[in-house]
């Protein structure tokens, strides 16, 4: 099992708002960043849970952060001006000149939707592989237990989500 | 803690003497006495139940009741259904049973065609306005929306719905036709689950 994802990726090819977002982040949050696009796509690994996308600077359309690959569970914060791309399209949109606190607020909820999402998919998968004939074994033993630590961190995590976040994670939308 | 708990058929199911499971599944065939013995025993193993909440899909709502007729006084406990409505069975069919929709005992909603999102919604949003405890949630059933929906999309919309039971303090059971799945489908399903009562073997 990969770790869950908890870096926020923030990009922007200007050094000023750089700084302010990850300034705004880095207390709480590890945080890591690209100054262009094309760094951008190349830094989402499994490891990003959020990528902050300074749109003014960075020549990127919502739709470049569309991968299909399922090893990745990142959330996107679009932070623009001209308010062309809609939530509709990313996961979250702020005005570029948002507060500080308004962004470490929706990065905060962000990646707890990026780890409910890799929650879920891990859950599925352990328990789609099936249990052992030998249910006294210790890989039993050891399947259930993993299974029931990421049942409570699931309900944990559903906890702090509106229903609104949890089943637009859950069901993909 | 999950559990498992088998039950033959004329028994009544002892879930009620264990502690109290949020989230039960409840793998029984399709029609047999044991299906409807474990719902009547799962909807008032909190004693008689202030609210239930019926989810329906396959059946209707007034079969629902007609089943639990001999647990449920609809004078006593408040009761509502959230009814799936799809191209195999109509809106009219859904009615069936309950009569004359200005005295029906029941509070009925539909949801037309098989929408997961609307499903979940307006489950959960019940289950929070529901203001006459104890609050039961019988979802009949599992095998039907497996119709419409994968198994992973089924498995991640029951991880949201079994956190907002427990959440909640309800108490819920999910029915599945013990008949007809593979074994994998409910290794798989299981745990999702606090517990999981089956039917006796003599069915086998």
């Amino acid at each position: 099992m990969t770790a869950a994802p908890d870096v926020v990726l923030v990009s922007s090819s200007d050094e000023k708002q750089r700084r302010l977002i990850t300034n705004a982040l880095r207390d709480r949050l590890p945080v890591r960043t690209a100054t262009g696009a094309e760094t951008t796509v190349a830094s989402l690994d499994d490891s990003i849970a959020v990528v902050a996308v300074d749109a003014t600077t960075v020549d990127l359309s919502a739709g470049a952060l569309d991968t299909d690959d399922k090893r990745t569970f990142y959330q996107v914060l679009w932070l623009d001006s001209a308010a062309e791309t809609t939530v509709e399209q990313v996961d979250a949109v702020l005005d570029r000149d948002a507060s500080g606190e308004a962004i470490r607020t929706t990065v905060e909820r962000l990646q707890l939707r990026a780890r409910y999402d890799w929650l879920l998919t891990t859950f599925y998968e352990l328990a789609a592989v099936g249990e052992s004939t030998d249910t006294a074994s210790d890989t039993a033993r050891d399947r259930e237990q993993e299974l029931e630590a990421i049942k409570r961190e699931l309900d944990r995590v559903a906890a702090q989500l509106d229903d609104s976040d949890a089943f637009d994670i859950a069901l993909d939308e | 803690m999950r559990r498992d708990a088998t039950v033959s058929d004329n028994s009544s199911s002892e879930v009620a003497s264990h502690e109290s499971p949020s989230n039960v599944l409840c793998a029984c065939p399709a029609v047999s006495s044991s299906r409807g013995a474990h719902c009547r025993n799962l909807l008032t193993r909190e004693g008689t139940p202030g609210t239930v909440i019926g989810v329906t899909v396959a059946t209707s709502p007034g079969e629902r009741l007609a089943e639990w007729r001999d647990a449920i006084d609809p004078s006593t406990t408040q009761l509502s259904f959230v009814d799936v409505t799809h191209g195999g069975r109509s809106a009219a069919m859904s009615s069936d049973g309950l009569g004359d929709r200005d005295r029906t005992p029941a509070d009925v909603v539909e949801i037309e065609e098989m929408d997961l999102r609307r499903l979940g919604t307006e489950i959960t949003s019940q289950l929070q306005q529901a203001s006459e405890a104890p609050v039961v949630l019988c979802f009949d059933s599992l095998t039907d929306i497996l119709q419409f929906e994968s198994q992973e999309r089924i498995h991640r919309f029951l991880n949201v719905l079994t956190a907002r039971v427990e959440e909640t303090g309800a108490y819920a059971h999910y029915h599945i036709d013990s008949d007809g799945h593979a074994d994998r489908t409910f290794e798989t399903l299981a745990p999702v689950f606090d517990e999981t009562v089956s039917a006796g073997t003599e069915w086998g």
